[in-house]
């Protein structure tokens, strides 16, 4: 017969042991509270490097900028990466900002960790691994570490890339039939040389025009430019067939840069101030291998093509958005014999072309994806 | 000599500690504790991938460009949404291979609008069973989450319903997304 006292110790006893082993499933919870916040930190990454075109000082201007893409010689300036092409168009990211962010010899971890994930450096650095893919590029972008099979946070965006460059062509064959003539200078009587200019004009007001997108607006701030003047040499043998011309050269003199100054209305001549090098304008005669050193003359008699390249930012675009500036090539065309006067002894008489959207050809916006890991 | 009258008492003494220990038990039991599961974050993860896809889609490539949204819209092309949506080359399934990707997103979009009376009507627009090589696709295991955008569209689709306006207006379309 069981007695009272054993009952009750033994009920104490099975209630404390049920109570024990109730508290099991506890241990398998994972308490880890870093290991939480790891799809937050992926998700803010992702957020601010698709819709934030991020923050840049400019010792140029002294001012905030947000092409920090052009302050990596002093990595201090940079306050904050982000890819956006402009915070009005979110997903839409700049080719430029692409380039510079996944270049990994321009920035160390720490860059990364302080100005994108936001890390609590040192106490609690994150892993990451951002990668981007897109249609106009074979080769994938990575920065960072491989991915471990599990316990990451993860985020994807889909996003489209604007490749910051545009480009136009002028055909100098076709160039005599064309409104391009700023100054009717025509060739004159009885000489042996002549010289002639083509203009290459950048109006920053007309390109930074509001109503157009912040997605498809030629930016002169960010975008590289690109002239291809083609069929020189045909031009040329043209001129000289029908007008019983003989070229003995015909060469390119000097290339000179000009902005418009809006109080005195007249182009002036910025070759003191300006010092055009091939590190931001580079000029091709026929093949890539042929670049124009701007100090001195050559010979374009036989060119099949002249492409002016220019890299961002456009001279003076950054201070006067609604400024003008003009490229001049002077051409210095010597003749066998003496000239009769005429127009059309020569390729170009001070000819004008005006760099405009009518013109210019954009590359499509390129569909791609972005994927942001973090543990 | 010893009676078991006391034993009551002692009884009374561990029942009261007992009933002191099972509140105190149920009590701390109840706390709830923060799991990565409650916050629905795979939910949120396919609703920002479906609201990009959408908006890509609004998008042009170029400037006056088309805008591939409103062309599968108002010209009727549910399997041109279908492909740039939903296969391998499509928005879903886009990844640049550092995790594993699994392609199971599964969809059913839907277009409202007014109707001439006043009304919102609706008809089904495209779902990933439409086009699949074997057909009851559209299950799944997850619960669905929903996107919509907005389109302007200049004049009734073809092969809309009667009672749908035929002037320029704007509808909703709208999708479900889920893991299958």
């Amino acid at each position: 017969m069981l007695s009272v006292d054993f009952l009750a110790g033994f009920t104490i006893f099975l209630l404390a042991f049920i109570m024990v082993i109730a508290t099991v499933p506890g241990l398998l919870i994972g308490l880890n509270s870093q290991s939480i916040d790891y799809d937050a930190v992926a998700y803010r990454t992702a957020v601010v490097l698709t819709e934030d075109p991020g923050d840049g000082y400019d010792r140029d201007i002294n001012a905030t900028t947000k092409y920090w893409e052009q302050q990596v010689d002093f990595k201090s300036d940079i306050y904050r990466f982000g890819l956006a092409a402009s915070s009005r168009a979110p997903n839409v990211l700049s080719n430029n900002k692409i380039e510079i962010f996944f270049n990994d010899a321009l920035f160390t971890e720490d860059d990364y960790e302080r100005k994108i994930i936001f890390a609590d450096i040192p106490y609690a650095p994150y892993a990451y691994n951002i990668s981007l893919t897109h249609d106009a590029e074979p080769s994938r972008y990575a920065i960072g570490t491989p991915v471990p099979k599990t316990s990451y946070g993860y985020m994807k965006r889909l996003v489209k890339v604007r490749d910051e460059s545009s480009s136009a062509t002028v055909n100098a064959a076709e160039i005599a039939g064309l409104d391009y003539v700023w100054e009717d200078a025509g060739v004159p009587d009885n000489v042996t040389s002549y010289s002639g200019d083509f203009a290459v004009r950048f109006d920053f007001g007309g390109l930074n025009d509001p109503t157009i997108a912040d997605q498809y607006r030629i930016n002169p701030k960010s975008d590289s430019f690109a002239v291809n003047i083609t069929s020189v040499k045909t031009a040329l043998d043209g001129i000289e067939a029908a007008n019983s011309v003989d070229f003995s050269s015909v060469m390119l003199q000097n290339v000179t840069l000009y902005k418009w100054d809006a109080l005195g209305s007249m182009w002036s001549d910025q070759s003191t101030h300006y010092r055009i090098e091939n590190e931001t304008f580079r000029l091709y005669e026929s093949a890539p291998a042929n670049l124009y050193e701007f100090d001195e003359a050559f010979s374009v008699r036989n060119a099949t093509y002249l492409l002016l390249e220019l890299d961002p930012p456009l001279p003076f675009s950054k201070r006067e958005p609604s400024g003008k500036v003009r490229l001049n090539f002077t051409f210095n065309y010597t003749f066998a014999a003496n000239t009769t006067a005429g127009l059309d002894s020569v390729l170009f008489t001070n000819h004008e072309f005006s760099y405009t959207y009518g013109d210019a050809e954009l590359p499509p916006l390129s569909p791609g994806v972005l994927e942001v890991v973090i543990w | 000599m010893v009676g078991d009258d006391a034993q009551l008492f002692t009884i009374e003494g561990f029942t009261a500690g007992l009933i002191m220990l099972g509140a105190l038990y149920l009590v701390l039991n109840t706390a709830a504790v923060f799991v990565p599961g409650d916050t629905h974050i795979p939910d949120m993860q396919l609703e920002q991938l479906g609201n990009d896809a959408l908006a890509m889609m609004d998008i042009p490539a170029e400037l006056n460009g088309e805008n591939a949204l409103k062309h599968y819209i108002e010209d009727n092309e549910p399997f041109e949404f279908h492909k740039n949506l939903s296969w391998s080359t499509g928005y879903l399934q886009r990844k640049t291979d550092t995790t594993v990707f699994v392609p199971d997103i599964r969809y059913n979009a839907t277009v409202y609008y007014r109707t001439t009376s006043g009304g919102v009507g609706s008809y089904h627009f495209a779902d990933s069973d439409d086009y699949s090589a074997s057909a009851g696709d559209l299950v799944g295991r997850e619960p669905a989450v929903l996107v919509s955008r907005w389109v302007k569209i200049d004049n009734k689709p073809t092969g809309a319903p009667p009672q749908m306006r035929g002037n320029d207006q704007v509808v909703l379309l709208e999708v479900l997304l889920w893991r299958g």
